[in-house]
C-alpha cells in the first residue's frame, strides 16, 4: 500500500520528503513528528495497524500543532470519531463510509439505528462488507440449490446482493469491483464524501477463475 | 533547539510514569507488575471526571485518591500476604494487571475512549513551536519529583520509609510499624502511578491495553535507578536521551528499544545501575 502510494506521488510530479517507522505497538512518535516538523513536508499519509495506534499518533501530531493536510490509509470512521476534534480534517479512503448519500445506505443506518439505537457502533468499511457477504452468499446458496461448496462457488459469480454500498456482484474473478470512497472527517466527527471513484477494477487477482 | 524539548520532555514523561514504581520498590522490594494497569486506572478516572462534567484538571486529584485506595485494597489482600514471596509477587501483581485489563473492558468496552484536553495548542519556546502539553508534563514531573523528595525528606512517614528501605528489620526492631509503612507506600505508588495515568492521556489513546506498553520501560528505568530517586531521574534524563537521539539520527524503531536495550548494559556493567553515587 505505501509503495504504491510512493510510485503514485511521484508519477504525479510530487517527492516524499520523508518515510518512518514505529513498531507496531510503538507509542512514542516524539522524534519522528519532530522531523516531520523539520521537512517543511506539505502533506502526510500515514499507515498504523488500526484503531488505538492511530489516536495516539492524532493527539501527539495535534499537540505538536501539526495542521498539514492529512491522509490516514489505516483509520476507520468509529475511530475517528472516538478522537475528537483532533480527527478533523483527517482524510480517509474506503469503499463504505456513513456519509454516503444513497437510499440503501440510508435505509441500511435508519435500520441499524433502530435495532441497536444508541449502542450502535459506527459502521464502516470493515463490518459492512461482512453485511453484504452473509446475503451474497445466501443468494449463492439459493440459486445452487444447497450448501454443496462447489455449487455454491460456481453460483457465486452469477448472483448479486444490493446492500448499503449498493449493488454487489463477484464477477470479477471472483473479486467485486468496488466503488471507492475519499471521506473527510468532519467537526462533528461525521465523514463527509469529498471524492467517488466508481466501481475501480479489483485487476488480476485469481486468473484461473472466471 | 526542538531535540533539546524532545529530550528533556520525553524524560520528563518518563519519570512521571515511573515514580509510582519506584516508589513500591524501594520500601516493599517487589516490583509492582500491576502497575501499567494503574496507569489505565487513572486514564480511566480522566474519562469518568469528563463523564461527570468535571474540569479536565479534577482528574488528577480524583485519579490520586481512586489509586491510592484500589492501591490499598490490593496491598490487603494480595501483596501483603506475598512479603515473604518476592517472585511469586511478580506473578501475584502481572496476574492482577491482567484481571484489572479484563475489569475495565468489561466496565467499559474495549474501545478506545475519548478524554478532555488538558492542555493543547503550541507555545513559541527559545525560535521553536513547541507542543504546550509535553511542556506541562515536564512541569508536572518536576513538580511531582520535588513534592516527592520533600515527603521523603521532611515528613515523619517518609523517615519510616527510608528506613525501612535501609534496613527494615533494624527499623522494626525501633517500634516503627514497617507494616502500615509498606501500605501507606504502596497506596502512594498506585496514586502516583494513576495520576502519571492521567497526564497521559492527551499523549495516548486511552484503551484497556494502554499501560502495558508503558510498564517495561519504567521497570528498566526503576531497576536501573535502584530505589533512588535521583538516580531515577538521571536514569529518565540519560535514557530518554538516548531514545530521542537513536529516533532522530538512526531509526525509531531501534530507538524505541533503546531504553530496555541500554538498561540492559548498564545493568551488567554495573549491578547497582546509577544508584552508587
Amino acid at each position: 500500500m505505501l509503495a504504491f502510494t510512493k510510485e503514485y506521488i511521484g508519477k504525479i510530479g510530487g517527492k516524499v520528503v520523508g518515510e518512518e517507522y514505529l513498531p507496531m505497538d510503538g507509542s512514542d512518535w516524539t522524534a519522528i513528528i519532530s522531523k516531520l516538523k523539520d521537512s517543511k513536508a506539505d502533506a502526510l499519509i500515514t499507515s498504523t495497524a488500526g484503531g488505538a495506534p492511530n489516536v495516539t499518533l492524532t493527539k501527539q501530531l495535534r499537540g505538536a500543532g501539526v495542521s498539514l493536510p492529512y491522509a490516514n490509509l489505516a483509520v476507520d470512521e468509529g475511530t475517528a470519531k472516538s478522537m475528537g476534534a483532533d480527527a478533523e480534517g483527517i482524510y480517509l479512503s474506503a469503499s463504505y463510509v456513513t456519509g454516503i448519500d444513497s437510499p440503501e445506505n440510508k435505509t441500511f443506518l435508519a435500520a441499524m439505528e433502530k435495532k441497536f439505537g444508541s449502542g450502535l457502533k459506527t459502521p464502516n468499511d470493515l463490518s459492512v462488507p461482512q453485511y453484504e457477504a452473509v446475503y451474497l452468499y445466501k443468494a449463492a446458496v439459493e440459486k445452487a440449490g444447497g450448501t454443496e461448496t462447489a455449487k455454491v462457488l460456481e453460483a457465486l459469480p452469477q448472483v448479486s446482493v444490493t446492500g448499503p454500498r449498493g449493488v454487489i456482484k463477484m464477477d470479477k474473478q471472483h473479486h467485486a469491483a468496488l466503488t471507492m470512497y475519499l471521506g473527510q472527517v468532519q467537526g462533528d466527527g461525521s465523514v463527509k464524501v469529498v471524492g467517488t471513484f466508481k466501481d475501480v477494477d479489483p485487476g488480476e487477482q485469481c486468473p484461473k477463475l472466471k | 533547539m526542538l531535540l533539546i524539548l524532545d529530550v528533556l520532555t520525553t524524560a520528563g514523561i518518563l519519570f512521571v510514569v515511573s515514580i509510582g514504581l519506584l516508589a513500591v520498590f524501594g520500601v516493599l522490594k517487589i516490583i509492582n507488575f500491576a502497575h501499567g494497569a494503574w496507569l489505565t486506572i487513572g486514564a480511566y478516572c480522566a474519562v469518568i471526571a469528563a463523564e461527570l462534567g468535571l474540569n479536565p484538571w479534577a482528574a488528577l486529584p480524583l485519579a490520586f485518591v481512586i489509586g491510592a485506595a484500589l492501591g490499598g485494597l490490593a496491598e490487603l489482600f494480595i501483596i501483603r500476604p506475598l512479603y515473604r514471596r518476592p517472585l511469586d509477587a511478580i506473578l501475584a501483581t502481572w496476574g492482577l494487571g491482567i484481571v484489572i485489563g479484563q475489569l475495565i473492558t468489561l466496565g467499559f468496552g474495549r474501545d478506545v475512549q475519548m478524554t478532555p484536553n488538558l492542555f493543547s495548542g503550541t507555545v513559541e519556546i527559545l525560535g521553536v513551536d513547541y507542543s504546550a502539553y509535553r511542556l506541562v508534563a515536564l512541569g508536572a514531573a518536576l513538580v511531582i519529583g520535588v513534592v516527592f523528595a520533600a515527603a521523603m525528606e521532611g515528613t515523619r512517614l517518609g523517615l519510616s520509609a527510608r528506613a525501612v528501605i535501609m534496613n527494615e528489620t533494624l527499623a522494626r526492631g525501633l517500634g516503627i510499624d514497617t507494616v502500615r509503612v509498606r501500605l501507606v507506600t504502596f497506596m502512594a505508588g498506585a496514586g502516583l502511578a494513576a495520576l502519571a495515568g492521567v497526564l497521559l492521556t492527551p499523549l495516548t489513546s486511552v484503551d484497556p491495553n494502554m499501560g502495558v506498553g508503558w510498564l517495561i520501560g519504567a521497570f528498566m528505568l526503576v531497576m536501573v535507578a535502584d530505589a533512588s530517586l535521583v538516580a531515577l531521574a538521571v536514569a529518565c534524563l540519560v535514557f530518554g536521551a538516548a531514545q530521542v537521539l537513536i529516533s532522530t539520527f538512526v531509526s525509531p524503531i531501534l530507538g524505541s528499544i533503546a531504553i530496555a536495550v541500554l538498561a540492559a548494559l548498564v545493568l551488567r556493567v554495573s549491578p547497582k545501575g546509577f544508584s552508587r553515587a
